[in-house]
């Protein structure tokens, strides 16, 4: 099992504070802040009136009209002869991407883009100093607002699947908080489509067992949506309870690499201890060549039989080798109660990781 | 326990003490110190179980006792009281009432008992030298010790003497300091081979002032350092120390000189704009100029010529900036002698002491170069 860090608070079991921001008609908001000749009017980005193209965005004065994204550009005109038609400029949308994107990283390392136009970011770890999720959502909004001059909606959720129905509740220029104890409340009125994953072919076949909101879905059992959907049934079963456990990964350069086991039978003598830790060295020394990376720092956490779950961590030279990473693992085990306390998982991470060689001093030993 | 002391004398031992006491102890009681009152003296005792220090001060013992105290908020208080003299009593509970002038304060400590029986370090021979050559020695090796904790041989410092020298080693992998100074003194077979002393021990003796000389035992595993009534104790660092001679070059033909303080500051300066991830200066020597620059793909370039003493070939090398800065730090020559082969191999730096200055001090430091 691979995670995409070690402190991913889903892991622990903790609760997740995971935003969803999602930019408001993006292409059309930068094309508006821009060039104001056009502010107050109804402008559509996508293909021009007269070709076989359709919509990619629109702001909220040409949405009035009932011109969405996807809609076919002949169509648009019809709807909205008055409107600004104009051609996509991705490289700018990028680079303004690029620009918002930082702003959210400052917040959290843990950013995943969605799209040019929305990302999710899980907090749960990066509070302070604000305080709560909510108050970094507000500062996120404000910062987006005063330094790109642009507005983004949020969605403050448990986990992705609320954050991004959250996000999208009160669009444009809004912030919707969803608490964990709240999630059941929030989701049961609504569309089952409103569920990631919900297309249009779900949305029927669920019409005909009598569902169109998240409530009838709930009461579905798991068996009877696997028995229809297969796996996804499973999902559906879970994201009607608003649990979703997929984590908030980014695809920014790998912070830390490793894996954990959980054992069916707590492990109590050193030896059965030690030959995991040689399994686990040994996976993340195959896992760190794979990418031709060497780590500076090795973590081993230990959960005993009752849950507590301590970290020891070592940094030393940059290596992979797995007699090397099992050497150091077995020097962080004795500071543990590992051996005396039954233990129920071990796992082992590493992390400051470098390409291999990077590390351009010489060496005397 | 009731005793009176002078607060001054007190918080003299007690500065030293907080060297020891470890600041995160996961043992409570060695967060404490050990205090016993009997005859004419309160002794004082700190431990981490590798480093012990035992000390004290005279005192007027009114009822002789023993106790253990929270180091840091028993320091704290006796620093902060205004009076010159102490009065400290057991009282119930392990409580200890500490007065002075009209402050009054009441603190919980431990038994005694719960306190670690620091070790004993019996010898039939003894080693004399001056506290101040070993401070000078320790200053000249110190920052090359390792603190990666995966390394613990080089954790601490090798410590070797002859019949004639004293000599003090510390590396930590990618440059070394090695000290070695004239000494007069029989008996120092149990030094022949070298023992390692951890990093600690060596930062409490420079903690340590006074004239009166260091007397030295050592026994299987623990090193004694006896200066007046205080006597550091360490656990001798278990390891092999690498073979450090085959690393000292000694065949390197270029040799610049130049000012210490010039390349000191302008090494400084330019390493302002090295890189962060492989943050190297590179050192380029022609005749009788050095030119070092730097070069940050996200900020910038800087570059700053030095004059020097130099008829050798053109030679460059990339040096990590710190380790430079650190070398030059230890030493107090007006000027340098770097001896340098090529940008792989390492540069040996020497001070180059003043001709009227007194001998007697040998001191080198190896750096291994970067690529830059």
């Amino acid at each position: 099992m691979e995670r995409s860090d070690p402190a991913d608070p889903a892991a622990s079991g903790a609760v997740r504070r995971i935003l969803h921001c999602d930019m408001d008609c993006f292409y059309a908001a930068v094309h508006v802040r821009d060039d104001p000749s056009l502010r107050g009017r109804p402008v559509v980005v996508g293909g021009s009136p007269q070709s076989r193209g359709v919509i990619a965005a629109a702001n909220y004065e040409a949405r009035r009209f009932g011109v969405r994204s996807a809609t076919p550009s002949a169509r648009a005109y019809r709807l909205c002869p008055q409107a600004v038609f104009l051609r996509p400029d991705f490289p700018r949308y990028q680079a303004e991407s690029q620009e918002i994107f930082a702003i959210f990283r400052e917040f959290t390392d843990l950013v995943q883009p969605a799209s040019l136009d929305e990302a999710y970011l899980d907090v749960s770890a990066r509070l302070d100093p604000w305080g709560s999720a909510t108050a970094v959502a507000q500062e996120i909004r404000r910062r987006v607002r005063e330094e790109r001059g642009l507005t983004v909606s949020v969605g403050v959720g448990p986990n992705r699947l609320v954050a991004k129905i959250a996000s999208d509740f009160d669009k444009p220029d809004g912030l919707t908080v969803v608490k964990p104890h709240r999630v059941a409340a929030f989701l049961e009125p609504l569309l089952v489509r409103k569920l990631h994953g919900v297309g249009p072919a779900t949305e029927r076949a669920l019409q005909e067992l009598g569902v169109q909101t998240v409530l009838e879905l709930r009461r579905l059992s798991e068996r009877r949506l696997k028995q229809r959907f297969g796996r996804y049934g499973g999902v559906l079963y879970r994201f009607a309870r608003g649990i979703d456990d997929r984590p908030v990964r980014t695809d920014r350069v790998r912070k830390s690499l490793g894996s954990e086991t959980t054992y069916s039978q707590d492990l109590v003598d050193l030896e059965a201890i030690d030959r995991e830790l040689h399994r686990l060295s040994t996976g993340l020394s195959r896992s760190l060549a794979r990418r031709e990376l060497e780590a500076r720092t090795l973590t081993l956490k230990v959960r005993y039989s009752d849950f507590t779950t301590v970290t020891r961590s070592l940094s030393s030279q940059p290596t992979r080798a797995a007699d090397a990473l099992l050497e150091t693992a077995r020097l962080l085990l004795t500071r543990t109660e590992a051996g005396r306390r039954p233990v129920r998982l071990l796992g082992l991470t590493a992390s400051k990781l470098q390409t291999e060689g990077e590390d351009s001093q010489l060496r005397l030993f | 326990m009731e005793i009176v002391v002078s607060r001054e004398e007190l918080v003299a031992e007690l500065a030293l003490l907080q060297g020891i006491v470890e600041r995160r102890a996961t043992i409570p009681v060695l967060s404490h110190l050990l205090f016993q009152a009997e005859g004419e003296r309160l002794s004082l005792a700190a431990t981490d179980l590798d480093v012990s220090l035992s000390t004290g001060c005279g005192a007027e013992v009114l009822r002789p006792g023993q106790l253990a105290v929270q180091a840091k908020k028993f320091t704290e208080i006796v620093r902060a009281l205004g009076a010159d003299e102490v009065r400290l009593t057991l009282a119930e509970g392990n409580n200890l009432a500490i007065e002075s002038g009209r402050s009054r304060f009441r603190i919980r400590g431990l038994e005694a008992e719960s306190f670690p029986t620091l070790p004993k370090v019996e010898s039939s021979s003894e080693l004399e030298f001056p506290l101040a050559t070993l401070r000078q020695m320790i200053g000249k090796v110190l920052f090359a010790i390792s603190s990666e904790e995966s390394r613990f041989q080089l954790n601490g410092a090798l410590f070797k003497a002859t019949d004639s020298t004293l000599e003090l080693v510390a590396t930590d992998g990618y440059r070394l300091a090695r000290v070695e100074t004239d000494f007069s003194g029989a008996g120092a077979e149990g030094l022949a081979q070298g023992v390692l002393v951890p990093r600690k021990a060596l930062q409490e003796i420079l903690r340590f002032s006074g004239e009166e000389p260091v007397r030295f035992r050592r026994n299987e595993h623990h090193l004694s350092f006896r200066i007046g009534d205080r006597e550091l104790i360490s656990r001798i660092l278990e390891g092999t120390f690498p073979d450090y001679e085959r690393v000292i070059a000694r065949d390197h033909e270029k040799k610049p000189v130049l000012s210490r303080e010039a390349l000191q500051l302008a090494v400084r300066r330019v390493s302002l704009l090295s890189g962060e991830r492989a943050r190297g200066v590179l050192l380029r020597f022609e005749a009788d100029l050095l030119t070092i620059s730097a070069a940050n793909p996200d900020l910038g370039e800087a570059e700053e010529q030095v004059v020097c003493r130099y008829d050798g070939e053109p030679v460059q090398i990339g040096l990590n900036p710190d380790y430079i800065g650190h070398f030059l730090g230890a030493i107090e020559s007006n000027e340098v002698r770097l001896e340098l082969k090529d940008a792989e191999s390492q540069c040996v730096g020497f001070p180059i002491e003043d001709p009227e200055g007194e001998a007697g001090d040998r001191y080198l430091c190896v750096i291994m170069p970067m690529h830059v």
